[in-house]
């Protein structure tokens, strides 16, 4: 367990682990400064909304009741979308644990999206890091994506911004190709010799081994 | 014209403001029940910011209160 790859309190994660022998891998939310940016760019929008209606309403309608309320409904907005970023960006938390990876992403009111793949049902084939630019690089923020092969279909997951990209990449490829081989179904160790097995093909009612 | 203008923009501000009282409360209850479903503790400045959302809403709408009955006098 590296302690950099896990910034929630083992008490705040007691809730997610339902499964047998699971242990926590990675618990991570968005980098603090992906919620500092929305923060201040809803803090200007704010600021501007609330400077364009002193100059339109006090200096051209010259009318102070109306500034005054227009201004206080507007600061009253900003600190409200203020605070909802914050309460977003803390209830959207990406897990990952030796049985399952799951993404919490709660927004009081709006939607809650709980997304979990069971690791044992699904096959690793990539696990990439995406640093999208040079402020990105400075800054230490970037996604890593997991591809998946489900028996069913293909799926991507992201951990969309998350804070040092690069090392939890390395330290996930390795854990979950250590988690997987022996627990997949797609690589099926401890299967008889059956012709329903996954890894062999069936030709004309002979098996041929993969 | 523009008096009576005026008054009817600060009563729908007003207005606003009313509901945004309900909607501050009932988004900190909603927090604090997600907080209970997904046992992650809400550390103490973010409760304080979702009571004084409250706050804020309550005291927006006083004073446009107090605006509106200086209007109509």
């Amino acid at each position: 367990m590296k302690k950099g790859l896990i910034e929630l309190s083992s008490d705040d994660l007691k809730g997610c682990l339902s499964l047998s022998d699971e242990e926590i891998i990675i618990a991570k939310r968005k980098h603090v400064l992906v919620l500092i940016a929305t923060s201040v760019s809803i803090l200007f929008t704010g600021i501007f909304t609330t400077g364009l209606l002193i100059y339109l309403l006090y200096t051209i309608l010259q009318s102070p009741p109306l500034t005054i309320s227009f201004v206080l409904i507007a600061l009253t907005l900003t600190s409200f979308a203020i605070s909802k970023a914050i309460v977003d960006w803390y209830y959207h938390i990406y897990i990952v644990t030796t049985r399952k990876i799951l993404e919490v992403k709660c927004i009081p009111f709006f939607a809650d999206t709980i997304d979990n793949v069971f690791l044992d049902q699904v096959r690793t084939t990539e696990v990439d890091t995406i640093i999208p630019s040079f402020i990105h690089e400075l800054l230490d923020i970037g996604s890593v994506t997991v591809a998946f092969d489900r028996p069913s279909h293909d799926e991507v997951y992201t951990l969309s911004n998350i804070k040092d990209p690069r090392e939890t990449a390395k330290f996930l490829a390795d854990a979950l190709e250590d988690l997987m081989r022996p627990a997949s179904v797609w690589f099926n160790h401890e299967r008889g010799n059956e012709i329903t097995k996954f890894t062999e093909d069936v030709f004309n009612g002979k098996v041929a081994h993969a | 014209m523009l008096n009576m203008t005026t008054n009817y923009t600060i009563l729908l501000l007003f207005s606003i403001s009313l509901l945004l009282i309900p909607y501050s409360f009932f988004y900190k209850k909603e927090t604090l029940q997600i907080k209970s479903e997904l046992g992650i503790t809400l550390p103490k400045p973010l409760k304080i910011i979702l009571e004084v959302n409250i706050v804020i809403s309550i005291i927006v709408s006083l004073v446009l209160l107090v605006l509106i009955l200086l209007q109509s006098n």
